[in-house]
């Protein structure tokens, strides 16, 4: 078989050690011509093959005492001299071969590996100062609460004008005080504004500003629904469910600042936060916990907790296709588990003698209702209609 | 084409000679003088081979620029003066046939018979060799003008040898490197001020400049005013 290669040429008797060639399997061996017309032969059993060079496929045939090198990079050229030779050279191409494929692979799984880890680190680095930036806000003290809360109070819209009547006002903080001192955490002053509006909707803010609307009040058959609606709302304020709101939607740098200890932008951001989505959506998550930590609350203030339960069945039967109206509840998707679940977590409380709540609730509607006659705008407010304190 | 490289090794340049109808491929950019009876042409393709777009391409991941400068003598006797832009040595290499890989960016200038093409390294190689993700691949048959950062040392190489990650200029095909540390353990690589290496295997001449870009910059950076 006579077949020829383009390659090269090491040896010292050319000029300058190296020179292109064209490689030949001959029947003695392997030949190579220069340009120039010098030829050299390696014979099969002398030769010592090599695998390597810039691609890893460039085959080196050297003589006894390495000092005539042929080289050649067709891919051809591995088959035919294995051919030529008549198999006697084979295990030096495997082995070689070999060797050249493990290398890349390894080249390849280091660069892979490589890769991989750094991505990790990013995506794991993003996490883990979203989490540190986390629980860095829940670590500061609850002082920030108020100040985020009170800024957010003074600026947002609350949906109609406030009320300073002193027997609905009072009637409010009155439930307020006697239910703080069961709150989870001390240091949150409650304190109740009550706006005149249809909503049947009550929140409250971060660091003890709660609002009632005047539309709660009017639904509510006693005392104890509207202190089970407040339980619920002062357990968003005292578990610092704003604040951890804040935490989670912070971006990464200002993640960053909070953890290096600049509280300034979070104080920015969070007053924008809570005014924008002033009354707060909250997880679902956030929505059971309430709800667990205001019949704890009701329990511990010896207020009759199935007002709670009692409150939202009756909203849904009277209000349920005025979902506008009926805010308090109405988004809520799966109502019917919710009442289930506060029901579930009443019957389980030790049996309890529970007091009244000692307010003239007759005179407080009344109050209520008095006001209707005055009120211009009977509807409630556009933008407040879908933004629901649950 | 005659050559005569003048102002070695800090300041080199390169003064060709070229006579009627011979033409030479420059990196756009590297002429500072030449003669009046040029024609020069712009392209992404080799001159008479070809090319285009993909090769151009391939050539700008390789550091190199997507357009090449073509030069054709229409006289006698026409000289040509061109230079790298950093400062640094030029080098001339006879391709006689073989294949040899260029760092990217230290290509200058070849005869039209060479072909310049960009060859990928392989990942490993990439992400550690302290140079481009793609060599210059010339193979062919004519003069070849590589420039560098730092004077340029060639080495024979025949077994192993090391070269710090950045100081590589050129090589021959037959030679090929891995990524290594210097020293036994890693962390006194990295503390020796070493830290990766690019070890050598195979037979054939290696090129090295003496400085790195990469250092030089770091060096230098800071000291600059921002803009």
């Amino acid at each position: 078989m006579d077949q020829t290669f383009s390659g090269g040429v090491f040896t010292e008797t050319i000029d300058g050690g190296r020179a292109g060639a064209e490689i030949e399997l001959l029947p003695s061996g392997v030949g190579a011509r220069t340009p120039d017309g010098e030829a050299f032969v390696i014979p099969y059993r002398e030769c010592q093959v090599e695998v390597g060079g810039f691609s890893g496929r460039m085959v080196f045939c050297r003589n006894a005492d390495r000092s005539l090198t042929i080289f050649c990079e067709s891919p051809k050229f591995a088959k035919a001299l294995s051919f030529a030779s008549s198999g006697m050279l084979d295990d030096q191409l495997t082995s070689g071969l070999k060797k050249q494929r493990g290398e890349s692979r390894r080249g390849f799984a280091i660069g892979t590996f490589f890769v991989i880890a750094m991505l990790l680190l990013l995506v794991g680095g993003y996490f883990g100062i979203r989490a540190g930036a986390r629980s860095a806000v829940l670590a500061l003290p609850v002082s920030i609460d108020a100040q985020i809360g009170d800024a957010a109070m003074g600026s947002m819209d609350l949906g109609g004008p406030k009320l300073d009547d002193e027997v609905v006002v009072g009637a409010m903080q009155s439930i307020v005080d006697r239910l703080a001192p069961t709150a989870a955490i001390e240091g949150i002053d409650f304190r109740v504004h009550v706006v005149e509006s249809n909503q049947i909707n009550a929140f409250a803010l971060p660091g003890g500003n709660m609002v009632v609307y005047t539309g709660l009040i009017r639904n509510a058959e006693n005392p104890e629904q509207v202190a089970a609606v407040l339980s619920h709302e002062m357990s968003h304020a005292t578990l610092r469910h704003g604040v951890q709101r804040i935490g989670q939607s912070l971006g990464i740098w200002a993640g960053v600042s909070l953890l290096i200890g600049d509280v300034s932008g979070l104080m920015g951001s969070a007053v924008d936060l809570m005014q924008v989505a002033s009354v707060n959506s909250y997880s679902r998550a956030h929505e059971n916990e309430a709800d667990r930590e205001g019949v704890r609350m009701l329990h511990a203030a010896e207020i009759d907790p199935s007002g709670m339960a009692d409150f939202f069945e009756q909203l849904e039967e009277k209000h349920g296709d005025v979902p506008g109206i009926f805010a308090w509840v109405s988004t809520h998707p799966d109502h019917a588990s919710r009442i289930a679940s506060v029901r579930a977590q009443v019957a389980a409380l030790p049996s309890h003698e529970y007091r009244e709540i000692e307010v003239d609730w007759p005179a407080v509607k009344r109050r209520v209702d008095e006001m209707d006659g005055r009120e211009i705008d009977q509807q409630p407010n556009a933008d407040q209609e879908n933004a629901e304190v649950e | 084409m005659q050559h005569q490289l003048l102002a070695q090794p800090a300041m080199s340049i390169a003064k060709l000679t070229l006579q009627a109808g011979e033409s030479v491929t420059c990196e756009v950019g590297a002429m500072i003088a030449m003669s009046s009876g040029f024609t020069v042409e712009t392209t992404s393709r080799n001159r008479g081979g070809g090319g285009g777009l993909a090769k151009g391409l391939k050539r700008m991941f390789a550091g190199e620029n997507f357009f090449l400068n073509h030069f054709t003598a229409t006289a006698p006797n026409q000289t040509l003066w061109i230079g790298p832009g950093l400062l640094g040595d030029v080098m001339h290499y006879p391709l006689s046939g073989g294949t040899l890989i260029v760092q990217g960016s230290s290509w200058l200038a070849s005869d039209v018979g060479i072909e310049i093409d960009a060859t990928w390294q392989g990942l490993g190689k990439a992400l550690f060799s302290g140079e481009g993700m793609f060599w210059v691949k010339c193979s062919g048959r004519g003069d070849l003008f590589l420039n560098s950062f730092g004077a340029i040392y060639p080495v024979e190489v025949n077994g192993e040898y090391v070269v710090d990650t950045g100081h590589i200029v050129a090589f021959e095909d037959t030679l090929n490197f891995k990524i290594g540390k210097a020293g036994s353990s890693l962390i006194g690589s990295v503390l020796g001020g070493e830290g990766l290496v690019c070890k050598f295997s195979g037979q054939g001449k290696l090129y090295c400049q003496s400085h790195n870009p990469p250092s030089f910059g770091q060096l230098l950076g800071p000291k600059l005013k921002a803009r």
